[in-house]
């Protein structure tokens, strides 16, 4: 196999007998035609930065293909993303001033498209901005993106949401490598942090098209920060305090760019206690750490480009809350004492991600191969600090051949085949065993038409999915099973893009096979606080979703409209059983023949005239998801109002203040409730931020603020707390301070 | 200087990494007889996993099951 390879990549490369191409020019204002200085361009499939100078011109002294695409953008101005033929000498670029910034580079759809031309709605955000006032934990910061929620337990435990769905019916990538972290458990968080992150792109709804099975719910694709620039080194130090858990994270980051090869390397370690309540107690074994490194290189030569990524995680949380009585008394998990002492119970996972992602440019051509492998091992105490109630490993191998073909200049094709193998292992001197040692394999061929046809943008495609699935032993009884499952799926839409008005049609389809939990589980969830069963009787859940979008740009206002209707098939689903074993209550894995989910996301951004520093942010999100007549389904979430006012300040001050931030979040009552389950009431958040910055030879960027200003006592309707009444954190300020330099590398000049 | 804040920033993630080790817990052991918590002082690396695992035989020979650190 290997030397199959080898050959394969010689021909390919025989290919490759051009020599490196020119492309310099200048950025230019559309309007006045003057330069635009420090303006900056980055080639997107290269991930390669280039800064212009204060002329606004710029020469890329890089190894480059025969054709690149590249994103022109500088602040203030509505960036640009051109297709470009090489060699190009004095190439202009004029860029339009806009007071808004809406329109993001869709890095996850593979067309590397801006989003006003893609037919499918992406939210798509910088963690900076998600972050403006400081997250603890990448749940909660992703929780600001409209449609996207957080199911926690505590603050060490959180899980993306989106539309309702969670857990395996969220897919994860990380830079195209799809993150395995036994999300099966509704208590497993996510195992990743935001080292490194730059940017988070969140596809709502069904998406198998582009991501294979399972991505029923929706896909959270994360993306790392941009390599340093050209010819730089960068290191950043940033430290976060918060008062509620006296938690600090820290994180240091080197990155290093020259002409062909590019790297950065990074680690964060995170330590927080128990939080404090707003009632001045504390939730008892809240606490958890979490240690983090990040390693990436990126290389280019003439037309091939190859980054290898790798990222590991350890993470200790406490589970609050955690006990066996049938009825349990809130007052036994508010406690008098603030502690970080490890405890149990407590979950525990490592997390080891590669990937290998090489690119081959042709003249019409990008074809590229990911290979990877992630290791996920979860392991939860209860009873004994060194003997885990449950431990898990999962090993993931990843590939995927991908190849986009421009076969004329408006239309273009991507055809792939992607796979993976995962093979789950149990730790023998754990106490109990809840899924058994299983083997799982995937494969998929797919295939996506784009058309440009003067305003309007077209795309559709098919995909097939098989996934075979065997258990390797027998357990507690159920003699090894090995099953077979497919799918077909679906995707179509169009968008049409004017001036100020984007229109959005799309239609898709999911499917996910039962997972192993659900076919086989037999056994305590310590984390989850109950007994949990599995049915080998399940089918595949299906999915069909309907998303229209329409959005107005205008100079000081845009809207964003997201209607979507979504009918679900053999829904599969934990239905509580009136019994309980060992004292922890009984749920069984059971589905229904259909469930429908339907909502609304809508959102607005003004930028008066007669204020250009003063930004008014808006966003609504409502979901309801019902099953058959009189039953509904469990842990919906509560319609959210988020209110966001940011001032920003252009002071020349060496001390100055830059921003300031004022987040409101009204929480609706969710009665839309499930059997067993408990309605929640409204609440509201108050948060406030200020930033700024120390200029000088060694700038400082500061933020100070407060979360929960009112010391609201509130607990959301996802928190697995909630039955043990255990509400979110009380007033929590914060300070963070970001330290950034950047390096030259020529002349060690440092540029900020 | 590039040199310098390169080998700086891998010893302060390398650092982080290998400074905590299973090997090095400790933590103070108990078990529980006649209604009452009876400690055990602590118990390190091997010796904490073997308590756990084996339990805490007394003088007359009666096993009982050990918990260790904060639960």
């Amino acid at each position: 196999m290997t030397r199959i390879l080898q050959v394969l990549s010689v021909l390919l490369i025989g290919h490759f007998n051009v020599v490196s191409q020119t492309f310099n020019g200048s950025i230019k204002d559309q309007h006045t035609g003057s330069p635009i200085p420090f303006s900056s361009i980055y080639i997107l499939d290269l991930e390669i930065g280039i800064i212009a100078d204060s002329a606004g011109n710029f020469n890329a002294k890089n190894s480059l293909p025969y054709q690149i695409k590249a994103k022109f953008s500088a602040t203030g101005y509505e960036s640009k993303v051109l297709i470009i033929q090489l060699p190009a000498t004095s190439f202009v670029v004029f860029l339009e001033e806009r007071h808004l910034e809406f329109d993001e580079i869709i890095v996850s759809n593979n067309q590397g498209a801006k989003q006003q031309n893609n037919s499918i709605h992406i939210e798509t955000r910088k963690l900076t901005d998600l972050n403006t006032i400081p997250a603890t934990n990448l749940g909660e910061a992703m929780s600001n993106i409209p449609g996207v929620y957080s199911s926690s337990t505590g603050t060490g435990i959180s899980k993306p949401v989106i539309r309702g769905s969670q857990g395996i019916r969220v897919v994860t990538l990380l830079n195209g490598l799809r993150i395995e972290n036994q999300q099966w458990g509704g208590d497993h968080g996510m195992g990743m942090t935001e080292l490194g992150i730059g940017s988070v792109e969140v596809i709502k709804g069904p998406s198998s098209l582009l991501y294979g099975a399972d991505a029923l719910g929706g896909v959270v694709y994360f993306i790392d920060e941009p390599y340093a620039g050209a010819n730089s080194h960068e290191l950043n130090l940033k430290t976060q305090f918060e008062s509620v858990s006296v938690g600090t994270k820290n994180q240091l980051m080197y990155k290093m760019a020259r002409q062909n090869y590019r790297l950065s390397i990074g680690g964060l370690f995170t330590d927080h206690a128990d939080y404090q309540l707003p009632s001045g107690q504390y939730a008892q074994n809240s606490r958890f750490s979490d240690r983090s490194a990040k390693l990436a290189f990126g290389t280019n030569k003439k037309n091939w480009a190859m980054h290898i990524r790798y990222n590991f995680s350890n993470t200790r949380a406490g589970i609050p809350g955690h006990t066996h009585d049938s009825i349990a008394n809130p007052a036994d998990f508010q406690v008098d004492d603030q502690s970080r002492q490890r405890a149990i119970p407590a979950q525990v996972f490592f997390n080891h991600f590669l990937s290998i992602e090489n690119k081959f440019f042709f003249k019409r051509h990008v074809l590229t191969f990911l290979g990877g492998q992630t290791f996920n091992r979860l392991r939860e105490f209860e009873e004994k600090i060194t003997i885990p109630g449950i431990s898990s490993d999962l090993y993931n191998s990843i590939y995927s051949f991908k190849l986009k073909s421009q076969l004329t200049e408006n239309f273009s094709l991507v055809s792939g085949y992607q796979g993976m193998v995962q093979y789950n292992v149990n730790d023998s001197n754990a106490e109990e065993q809840l899924i058994p040692d299983a083997l799982t394999i995937d494969n998929g061929v797919f295939s996506i038409a784009y058309l440009e046809k003067g305003k309007w943008n077209w795309q559709g495609g098919l995909r097939f999915d098989i996934r075979s699935l065997e258990s390797l032993s027998t357990f507690k009884g159920t003699a090894p099973i090995q099953r077979n499952y497919s799918g077909l799926n679906y995707s179509l839409g169009a968008v049409r893009t004017g001036e100020k008005h984007t229109v959005r049609l799309n239609m898709s389809s999911g499917y996910r096979a039962p997972h192993l939990s659900e076919l086989l589980a037999n056994g305590f969830h310590h984390g989850a606080l109950r007994y949990e069963i599995g049915s080998t009787e399940l089918k595949s859940e299906k999915a069909n979703q309907l998303d229209f979008t329409y959005e107005y740009h205008g100079e000081h206002l845009s809207i964003v409209v997201n209607p979507f209707v979504s009918l679900l098939n053999d829904y599969i689903f934990l239905e509580p059983k009136d019994s309980l074993i060992e004292a922890l209550p009984v749920y069984v894995y059971t589905q229904i023949d259909k469930a429908y989910s339907y909502g609304l996301d809508f959102g607005w951004h003004y930028h008066p005239h007669f204020a250009h520093w003063l930004h008014l942010e808006n966003s609504f999100s409502h979901v309801t998801i019902e099953g058959r007549e009189g039953f509904n389904l469990a842990l919906v979430p509560q319609t959210r109002i988020s209110t966001l006012l940011k001032a920003s300040f252009n002071m020349k001050t060496k001390v100055r203040l830059e921003q300031f931030t004022v987040q409101h979040t009204y929480y609706f009552k969710q009665d839309q409730i499930a059997a067993f389950e408990t309605p929640s009431p409204a609440y509201q958040v108050v948060n406030l931020g200020a930033q700024g910055k120390i200029t000088g030879k060694f700038p400082l960027e500061i933020k100070v603020g407060v979360k929960n200003l009112l010391n609201a006592r509130y607990i959301d309707h996802l928190s697995r707390l909630k039955n043990i009444d255990l509400p979110f954190p009380g007033r929590n300020y914060y300070i963070s301070l970001n330290y950034q330099l950047t390096f030259k590398s020529k002349s060690n000049e440092k540029v900020n | 200087m590039k040199k310098s804040i390169s080998l700086i920033a891998l010893a302060l993630v390398a650092s982080s990494f290998l400074s905590s080790c299973k090997k090095n817990q400790c933590e103070t052991c108990d078990y529980y007889k006649g209604g009452v918590d009876t400690e055990l002082g602590e118990y390190c690396g091997d010796d904490l996993e073997n308590i756990e695992k084996n339990g805490y035989t007394d003088s007359t020979g009666t096993t009982y099951e050990v918990h260790c650190g904060a639960h």
